[in-house]
């Protein structure tokens, strides 16, 4: 652990100094455009994406995970700060091989060698407020250790508080984030709690694992509020599963079973598994879909969750009236197309974009490898005419962060999909 | 650690739990609990307050036997060594909460004397930062007496700190040594004054102003 800023007044000047860089490039950028008459932002978002992040990290988990939940195309921060995000989180600096022994000596009461038959010392992977130890236990099998910084639940409220002085900066006008601000908090802070995520990897165990799907099993005895024990899953990740040059059958068999997971949660109406990012999703040897990480699970309002499943309908309908009653009640329109030019540019945006999204069940078939889709994706992404104003129901922040992601993973993978059964599922969910 | 060395650390460790349900404990009372003679413990220790004081002496005995157990040791980092003592003797404390808070200052602070704990802890400190092979020449002229001795007050400085620390399993004190290991191995670890001074000779001897004189 090199610079986790420990005192609110250090971690207040990280984000001091982020938003007077932050500040200073939108100052820069908009001297030159007025005098160039052009306005490139790309550039511009890429370039203060790193600032903001390079100094994000220094805040560990909490900054991470706010910037993250607000990114996944909220619409209202630029895509070009998910991009070096993803980078960040694996910059987070890892916690010492004398802190980890004492943390497991304090949390489970002896050395992780009187515990385990083998303890990686070294860790195999970072999480948001902690990082991943891979170890053998006493009855051989293989197991995955998390374990949290010390402190770091204490520093979440702080952390948020600074937090909401640097979105406003870069959040336009008077909107109002703390309803999103809000929420992250009750989450990050479910975060801290690994019994809460035991017992979610043992409900998920429960309805998921199968032949198709692999999920680990929580292990109790080597679990406290700190220390996460479960069974490891053997398996790689997107990035290496495409660099070993899979056949296209090979690939559109992952990308179903991954299709299929989001859907069989969808029918279950239960939690949902809210961190889709491709870090959480192995491919074993044994072609089973592999998914971990269950710190962040959604169980979304009744009402909200419906109305949410309505978008599909609605947009293969292309029944304008309807769209517009639907994006009222979910908070994304504030009044209806003729009030105003704003209003109208929102609705217009939402039509197109609704619709591109619900393409993939237009037919049986999908094919998520379709570079002109990906592109069309993109481009809602990039050139979103509402950037800057958090807009819609604050589960939004979840829903279009599971929905993206899976598209995004899709895309990336390039599987083809079958799509009926699944657009079967939500009419049946809606119908009931 | 010797035989020796092991029966006192015993003993100074059940002293340690009678003391704190009884200031007055007896030599026989923790000879009996620890099931040998009274004559024994007194071979060991001629006076209570001697056994007593033995408890943090023998703290920093065990953290050698574990350093000395543990495979890993010798690759790790300044950071991590600093961090596992000092992270060690917060554990043990930990176990004998009541009897640290209690004697603490009677027996580590409160002494004109270099203490046999004092001496020991800069002993264990020194070897730490001697042993270290990434440690930067001109930073390494830090290293003195001086030096142990202010990170034996830093020491106190923790023990504050922790005595007062009411997060659960005094994660606070985890975080605060972990972040002034990391610190500290940052401070030893920079190339600053060497590239600095490697610029300076450069620029010494290739100035325009000396071959100006020179010519």
């Amino acid at each position: 652990m090199n610079d986790f800023p420990s005192t609110k007044y250090q971690r207040g000047k990280i984000f001091a100094k982020t938003g007077i860089e932050v500040g200073k490039k939108y100052a820069w950028h908009y001297l030159k455009s007025l005098a160039n008459g052009h306005n490139n932002r790309a550039d511009l978002h890429k370039k203060t994406a790193e600032e903001v992040f390079g100094q994000f990290t220094k805040l560990k988990g909490t900054a991470l995970k706010i910037a993250q939940s607000f990114s996944m195309d909220q619409g209202f921060l630029p895509d070009e700060f998910s991009e070096v995000m993803t980078q960040a989180q694996y910059r987070v600096p890892p916690i010492n091989r004398a802190l980890v022994r004492s943390i497991i000596k304090r949390e489970l009461g002896s050395q992780p060698e009187q515990l385990f038959q083998e303890f990686e010392t070294e860790a195999m992977a970072a999480a948001s407020i902690g990082q991943v130890h891979k170890a053998r236990l006493k009855d051989g099998r293989q197991a995955a250790v998390k374990i949290q910084y010390p402190g770091v639940r204490d520093t979440i409220s702080s952390d948020l508080a600074l937090a909401r002085i640097l979105m406003k900066r870069i959040v336009t006008g008077g909107s109002d984030i703390d309803p999103y601000l809000e929420e992250v908090k009750t989450t990050l802070l479910r975060e801290t709690d690994y019994i809460a995520e035991g017992e979610t990897i043992n409900r998920f165990h429960k309805r998921f694992s199968s032949d198709d799907l692999i999920t680990p099993e929580w292990i109790p005895e080597l679990s406290t509020n700190r220390v996460l024990s479960m069974t490891f899953i053997e398996g790689v990740h997107l990035d290496e599963f495409l660099a070993s040059q899979p056949s296209q059958q090979q690939i559109n068999h992952f990308g179903q079973l991954f299709w299929d997971f989001f859907h069989n949660q969808v029918r279950q109406k239960g939690e949902v598994h809210a961190d889709t990012h491709p870090g959480n999703f192995l491919f074993t040897p044994d072609g089973k879909l592999g998914v971990i990480d269950y710190g962040c699970v959604k169980t979304f309002p009744q009402e909200f969750f419906n109305d949410y499943l309505s978008l599909l309908p609605v947009h293969l309908e292309r029944d304008e009236q309807k769209i517009i009653n639907l994006y009222k009640r979910l908070d994304v329109l504030k009044a209806g197309p003729e009030s105003n030019k704003k209003e109208t540019t929102y609705l217009e945006f939402c039509k197109n974009y609704g619709y591109t999204f619900a393409m993939p069940y237009l037919e049986d078939r999908f094919d998520f490898g379709d570079k002109e889709y990906r592109e069309l994706i993109r481009g809602y992404t990039k050139n979103a005419p509402i950037t800057n104003e958090p807009r819609g129901n604050k589960h939004f922040i979840y829903t279009t962060r599971v929905h993206l992601g899976l598209y995004h993973f899709l895309m990336r993978l390039g599987a083809e999909i079958s799509t009926k059964k699944s657009k079967e599922i939500v009419f049946d969910v809606l119908n009931k | 650690m010797d035989k020796e060395k092991k029966i006192k650390a015993k003993i100074a460790e059940i002293a340690a739990q009678r003391y704190v349900r009884n200031e007055r404990f007896t030599y026989k009372s923790a000879a009996r609990q620890m099931g040998i003679e009274t004559s024994e413990v007194r071979k060991h220790f001629g006076t209570r307050a001697s056994m007593l004081s033995y408890f943090y002496d023998s703290r920093i005995y065990l953290y050698q036997e574990h350093a000395e157990q543990l495979d890993a040791y010798n690759d790790f980092t300044l950071s991590e060594k600093l961090s596992d003592f000092l992270l060690f003797l917060f554990d043990e404390f930990g176990q004998h909460q009541q009897f640290v808070l209690k004697t603490y200052k009677r027996f580590v602070i409160k002494n004109e004397k270099a203490t046999n704990f004092e001496v020991l802890f800069k002993d264990q400190v020194k070897k730490i930062f001697e042993s270290d092979g990434q440690i930067s020449a001109p930073s390494s002229l830090i290293l003195s007496t001086a030096f142990y001795s202010s990170v034996y007050y830093k020491f106190h400085a923790f023990y504050h700190f922790w005595s007062s620390d009411e997060s659960e399993h005094q994660q606070q004190t985890m975080a605060l040594i972990d972040k002034w290991s990391s610190f500290v191995e940052e401070i030893f670890y920079t190339k600053i004054v060497e590239k600095g001074a490697d610029l300076g000779k450069f620029l010494l001897y290739n100035s325009p102003l000396k071959k100006i004189l020179h010519k």
